[in-house]
């Protein structure tokens, strides 16, 4: 299981760097990545409170839930109050084609093996997504309220990637 | 600032005419006792306080706070995301509790027991703090 976590880890951040180097981001297609980071989150916390029966993930999945929805919420906001509609791109089709593949496979599991497989995919998810944000998105931005929501965000992804970890620990995957 | 007490006496005796005179022939037999006290507010004595903790990027600001008992604390929180400020026993009992706070929004609790506090983020539990309250 840890073989297969870190290999999808690696693929991920394989994708992300990948489509990332291809060619710098704008400001419209980084707040769409952004936004959609935050809703693939959303739904892996979803699938988890549907199927886990453990307090631990529960507890963080509904975390997830309540975070990214508020992040996003002010992102909107954002966007409205900018009058821009966010530009679709390839990091966030490759974002959205891998959290498919991996909700498909978290929908196989059940018990502690769904519990391991959600708890290290939220902490690998975080990492790589974290490192996207601080080192490519906020220093290429250039409109600055969106550079100071990302800022923000990043803070809570943070707590977020520290609260999975522990999440990963305690579960004793 | 009090003028806590001022207290004097005088006996004079049948035949004094003035204090002067009294003092003079040492007939007096009087004691003065004057008792200037000043005192200035204390703590002690002062109206109960209301501290304010920021919840700011993730963390609670101060992140250690003493305050003495009866005065009061408001938790405001300036994140996007909600947080809570809660205090639990180590059975797990909970002391006291904000409740979920929104972006600005904020909630106040009076401080009625002597002690040290841990207390923590409910949704974000690498969030810690500690007020101790004196008595």
């Amino acid at each position: 299981m840890k073989k297969l976590t870190l290999s999808a880890l690696a693929v991920v951040a394989t994708v992300v760097s990948g489509v990332a180097a291809a060619e710098p981001m704008n400001d419209l297609e980084i707040a769409h990545t952004a936004y959609t980071a935050g809703n693939l989150d959303i739904r892996y916390a979803h699938l988890a409170l549907a199927i886990s029966e453990d307090a631990t993930v529960h507890e963080f999945a509904s975390t997830m839930l309540r975070d990214h929805s508020a992040v996003n919420d002010q992102a909107v906001a954002l966007i409205t109050k900018l009058q821009v509609t966010p530009q679709d791109n390839g990091l966030s089709q490759a974002l959205v084609k891998g959290a498919a593949d991996k909700r498909a496979e978290l929908m196989s599991l059940n018990g502690k093996a769904f519990d391991c497989a959600y708890a290290q995919n939220e902490l690998g998810y975080h990492q790589v997504v974290n490192q996207t944000v601080e080192n490519d998105f906020i220093p290429n931005v250039t409109v600055e309220p969106l550079k100071e929501l990302l800022s923000n965000a990043l803070v809570t992804f943070k707590l977020h990637e520290n609260h999975a970890n522990h999440m990963v620990k305690k579960l004793d995957c | 600032m009090k003028t806590m007490l001022i207290t004097w006496s005088k006996n004079w005796t049948a035949d004094s005419v003035s204090g002067i005179d009294d003092i003079k022939n040492g007939a007096l037999c009087g004691t003065i006792l004057l008792l200037t006290v000043f005192s200035f507010e204390s703590n002690a004595d002062s109206e109960p306080s209301t501290h304010q903790i920021e919840i700011s990027k993730g963390q609670f600001l101060p992140n250690s706070l003493e305050i003495r008992i009866g005065d009061s604390v408001q938790w405001v929180n300036r994140d996007y995301i909600p947080h809570t400020a809660t205090a639990k026993d180590k059975n797990n009992t909970v002391l006291w509790d904000t409740g979920n706070l929104g972006k600005d929004e904020s909630n106040t609790i009076t401080m009625s027991t002597a002690g040290s506090f841990e207390y923590y983020c409910l949704y974000h539990t690498v969030m810690k703090a500690e007020i101790t309250v004196i008595d």
